[in-house]
């Protein structure tokens, strides 16, 4: 959403999923699914309800069929003030989930559409392998 | 209407007057999403009918008076955050809906990991 309620990200060098989501302009589905994984990611084991969640709430974003749903544009200086690894390890994310973060911030990061929508792709390929494996 | 910087919205809770139309309109739809995608996912997301789909906006305060379109059902299922904004009045009394929200926020970032 443009008229998204700009929030100062935090500062000292502490990152949150909030921060995230603001700095590299994910709306309301992307930033879910990040907060949703970073929650999954915080109990031992990780919860496996939060990450089928999160698949369901991608999976939202590409049944959009008419397009409205804007696809995330980073900040300018997003990548400057954290790049997705850091993030990624900030949050406290591994194995899979932290492959499909990577993907979505990756995506809000491209110029290109439809760098976009590949790199948005595979972060729900990821999250379906995953619901694959737990449904073993 | 009061002037409200970045430092304003973290600093304290803010009362909708302090938003800008813009502000609040976000909220309405962010709201509206919370709500729908959790009424989506109780009801079982992947095989929700259109009926279902209906009563769960209405649940959710977006009140559309004229019949929903397939385009509308198809926004619907999508949880599209515009939808609530474009297709009918959500959450006339937005007050405390607004509070739940931002305490929300500022509760989810306190626990974040470091």
């Amino acid at each position: 959403m443009s008229n998204m309620i700009r929030i100062q990200p935090a500062t000292r060098g502490r990152i949150t999923a909030l921060d995230v989501c603001e700095m590299y302009g994910l709306g309301f589905h992307l930033g879910g699914v990040v907060e949703l994984l970073t929650a999954a990611c915080r109990t031992h084991p990780v919860d496996k309800r939060k990450i089928e969640k999160a698949r369901a709430l991608l999976q939202r974003f590409f049944a959009d069929p008419h397009k409205c749903i804007q696809l995330p544009r980073a900040e300018d200086d997003a990548l400057k003030w954290a790049s997705p690894s850091k993030i990624v390890s900030a949050l406290g994310l591994k194995d899979t989930p932290a492959l499909a973060v990577t993907y979505i911030l990756n995506a809000a990061a491209f110029q290109q559409n439809r760098d976009c929508e590949l790199e948005l792709s595979k972060a729900l390929v990821q999250l379906e392998k995953q619901a694959e494996e737990q449904a073993l | 209407m009061t002037d409200t910087t970045t430092a304003d919205v973290t600093a304290s809770v803010p009362t909708p007057e302090m938003l800008s139309a813009s502000g609040q309109a976000a909220i309405k739809a962010v709201l509206f999403c919370q709500q729908l995608f959790e009424g989506l996912w109780e009801n079982d997301i992947d095989s929700v009918t259109e009926e279902q789909l209906r009563a769960v906006a209405v649940e959710c305060g977006v009140v559309v008076e004229r019949e929903l379109t397939d385009e509308d059902i198809a926004r619907i299922r999508a949880v599209d955050p515009n939808f609530a904004a474009e297709a009918g009045d959500v959450l006339p009394e937005l007050s405390d809906e607004l509070m739940t929200f931002i305490a929300t926020i500022e509760a989810a970032e306190a626990e974040d990991v470091q």
